[in-house]
């Protein structure tokens, strides 16, 4: 599977956090107006559209594929393929749908990913290596992030703390969790719910401030 | 591409964002909400904050100050990597397990006991088999090279505690600010520590530096060891 390198550069590049920061990106409505301008390559948009579908992808993928550098390399495939139909189709017969085609095309990646067994397809001879050093402002992004992330969880209520750190920390059984707690699954969703809007409540004021 | 069946109203009334973080979807589940936040603003966001909430809680975030475990081990096998997908192993995600999968460039797989500082968690007697690098001081030879590429790293030191009891740990970067801290009993002579540390806190590409001291005496370093990251 081979990803341009324009592509692998343009994509936020980021290991260890397998999301890359939710600070706020501008908000574009995804229509014949933003379809165009990548189509046309504006590098606003590029940026926009690889930074937003690329925190997308990286969920999506890291649920199916064994490893962060698989997530990387389905995830370039699926940038080039679809910036590689919207340019060939000269854009989207439905703008509006484009979040709808990026995840096709990032399942059609991930079935063809399936069907080979994993066996990434070996690079052309003339593959341009994407550099995968991190700039120095991505880095320092990286490093609010992870403070910013470390804070709003440290202000969290001691119950919420302790919730979070036994089921995705300590991957305790969840069943065991609720008898400990005697509440239910659906309940245990709830919470979950709660903190992750106190989370994230902290974590966007931290933003603001 | 399909139009996605699930609505806004369905995603939020089913607490679709906390399932599919709790990974409770059946597989049909799943597509059909990935299909409906690839579409749906407002659900991409909120399933991105929960996923940045439950890194920061697997990176140890959730568990206090002191980020990274840290025990004496005895090593007792050898692990191969195995690098072939299939469709179900792809499911038992390298991010999710609490069996960490490590894919450090290891060559010891120990087994751990370690303890939280909760005695609450019956986790606390969890045994979990892990894949260490072992790190020499760093006077002696190259710096070694662990990769980034798994959830966490683990680290193996070969530490002279002499007569200390209790040790700190520091791990800095180049540019001396201080990565992750804590303390440690100190292994029985002739063990070494095994520190993991969750890859969120470390960088591809780049050098760091663990100090490990005298607790009891913070002025006596005992070793630092060096080693660098790679993707």
């Amino acid at each position: 599977m081979k990803a341009t390198a324009d592509f692998a550069s343009c994509a936020t590049r980021q290991r260890g956090l397998p999301l890359p920061g939710l600070s706020r990106l501008p908000r574009y409505e995804f229509d014949g107006a933003y379809v165009e301008r990548l189509v046309s390559e504006d590098p606003e948009i590029e940026r926009h559209f690889t930074r937003y579908f690329g925190d997308l992808l990286s969920l999506k993928l890291r649920s199916k594929l064994r490893s962060p550098a698989l997530v990387e390399d389905a995830k370039q495939e699926t940038f080039v393929r679809v910036l590689t139909t919207l340019k060939k189709k000269r854009g989207l017969a439905t703008p509006e749908s484009l979040g709808a085609f990026v995840n096709s095309v990032a399942n059609n990646v991930v079935f063809e990913l399936y069907r080979s067994g994993s066996r990434v397809t070996a690079l052309a001879e003339d593959h341009d290596e994407a550099d995968s050093r991190e700039g120095a402002e991505t880095t320092l992004m990286a490093a609010e992030e992870r403070s910013r992330v470390r804070d709003a969880l440290a202000d969290l209520p001691q119950k919420e703390k302790d919730l979070l750190r036994w089921v995705f920390f300590e991957g305790r059984d969840k069943d065991e969790i609720c008898r400990e707690l005697n509440i239910d699954r659906n309940y245990l969703r709830v919470l979950l719910h709660r903190a992750k809007n106190r989370f994230r409540d902290r974590y966007v004021s931290d933003e603001t401030h | 591409m399909r139009p996605t069946d699930m609505t806004h109203t369905e995603a939020v009334n089913s607490l679709a964002s906390e399932r599919y973080l709790l990974d409770e979807m059946t597989d049909p589940e799943r597509e059909d909400f990935e299909a409906h936040y690839f579409e749906c603003d407002e659900c991409a966001d909120d399933v991105k904050m929960g996923a940045l909430m439950q890194d920061g809680a697997r990176a140890g975030f959730a568990a206090g100050p002191q980020v990274a475990r840290i025990a004496a081990f005895t090593p007792v096998q050898k692990r191969k990597e195995e690098a072939i997908v299939t469709a179900r192993a792809l499911r038992q995600v390298w991010y999710r397990s609490a069996a960490l999968p490590w894919a450090v460039a290891a060559t010891l797989a120990v087994v751990v006991g370690y303890q939280t500082t909760n005695p609450r968690t019956p986790a606390t007697s969890t045994a979990e088999a892990l894949n260490a690098v072992l790190l020499r001081p760093a006077s002696r030879g190259t710096a070694p090279v662990v990769s980034v590429s798994s959830s966490h790293v683990a680290l193996a030191l070969d530490v002279d505690a002499g007569r200390a009891t209790e040790l700190t740990y520091e791990l800095r970067d180049t540019t001396a600010a201080v990565i992750t801290s804590g303390r440690a009993p100190a292994p029985a002579a002739g063990s070494p520590l095994l520190l993991v540390i969750p890859t969120f806190t470390l960088k591809p590409q780049q050098q760091y530096i663990l100090s490990v001291r005298d607790a009891a005496q913070p002025d006596r370093a005992l070793s630092d060891y060096a080693f660098a990251t790679t993707p």
